[in-house]
């Protein structure tokens, strides 16, 4: 995840990431992490093994995904996806498949 | 191709939805839809590869099946629509470049079975929740790819690289592209993806190339291409094995 202004709000960056910043810690699906003391972005990033990579040139800086689970995953709760139709116009939601059995395709032109 | 398997199992309640990763937006994908007569799927696109870090996305085509109430029930594996053989087994025109025959090749060698995502799905169709091809939690979240830090801080870099690139900064992303793929080398978009925007080639096999020019190569910024890559892992390791329901 892009992080133009580091000074954001850790609770917006960390649910922009999918983690929702709890009593009990930083939650995703059934999982929390326990945050400690940890309050801020570099901190809970810390916590949940997200690695945080600046640009040299630009201000810019990428958190990266986390690393609690050892896998792409860390639980089997689909993530919210929003991304832009190709074919007509607008959003698509993954939300908006409750109740749908969806096969997420990935694919490329290259 | 996609198409014709959601016509097929959208009656049965499983909707295919498919998403075009490209940094460059729709442009490149636009031959491929056009081949399509109507398109009635859901087809979207992703040009930050964010399902690559949210999903585990590592190659295309792979797929993730999710489930009625959004939980995830196969991770990320590849998924073949159709039951053709691969491209390597297709008639090659005789004035193709000897660098897309060679590629042409070693696809043909990518050991895959292309029949089990065809297998499985319709199976997924027909009994739901009780198909053996429906992984519980643990399942899914260990079937899903690995994710130390290198691999995470390689998505940070991919991240900033296309950032870079989307505001025009060529060099600056080529670096953080070439960190992406030294720290996460089994990640095959991350690679494909900088190759392909760094191909010189001009025409129709421009997208397909994924390396040097010939007779260019000091011009190159990658360490790896297409095709020395998969020689040096081997075309057995091109996709992650998926995980295989219960005899």
């Amino acid at each position: 995840m892009l992080l133009s202004d580091q000074t954001v709000e850790p609770g917006e960056v960390f649910a922009a990431a999918g983690w929702e910043i709890k009593p009990e810690g930083a939650c995703r699906g059934p999982v929390c992490v326990p945050l400690g003391e940890a309050t801020t972005v570099q901190a809970i990033a810390q916590r949940l093994g997200m690695p945080l990579v600046t640009s040299d040139s630009h201000d810019l800086a990428a958190l990266g995904p986390a690393t609690v689970s050892g896998r792409a995953l860390t639980s089997a709760v689909a993530p919210d996806l929003e991304l832009p139709l190709v074919v007509g116009d607008g959003v698509w939601r993954l939300a908006d498949q409750r109740g749908r059995r969806t096969v997420m395709v990935a694919w490329a032109p290259w | 191709m996609w198409e014709d398997l959601h016509r097929e199992l959208s009656p049965q309640g499983i909707d295919i939805v498919t998403v075009c990763l490209d940094v460059e937006g729709i442009e490149g994908a636009e031959p491929d839809l056009a081949a399509v007569d109507e398109v009635t799927h859901i087809a979207v696109v992703d040009q930050t590869h964010v399902i690559d870090e949210l999903f585990g996305i590592v190659n295309v085509p792979m797929a993730v099946w999710i489930d009625e109430d959004l939980n995830i029930v196969r991770p990320a594996e590849f998924a073949w629509p159709g039951d053709r053989e691969g491209a390597g087994a297709a008639q090659l025109p005789d004035d193709l470049p000897e660098r897309m025959v060679d590629m042409a090749q070693a696809a043909g060698q990518i050991q895959v079975d292309r029949l089990f995502f065809g297998t499985a799905v319709r199976d997924w169709a027909q009994h739901g929740a009780r198909s053996n091809y429906v992984l519980s939690e643990d399942q899914v979240v260990a079937g899903s790819v690995r994710r130390g830090q290198d691999e995470a801080t390689a998505a940070a870099h991919f991240e900033l690289g296309q950032a870079l690139h989307q505001r025009g900064d060529i060099d600056g992303s080529i670096g953080h592209f070439r960190e992406a793929h030294r720290l996460d080398p089994n990640n095959w978009t991350y690679k494909r993806q900088a190759w392909e925007l760094a191909s010189r080639v001009e025409g129709p096999l421009a997208r397909f190339w994924q390396g040097p020019v010939p007779g260019q190569e000091d011009e190159w910024p990658y360490e790896g291409d297409w095709l020395s890559d998969i020689t040096a892992v081997g075309p057995k390791n091109y996709y992650p094995e998926p995980v295989m329901p219960p005899e």
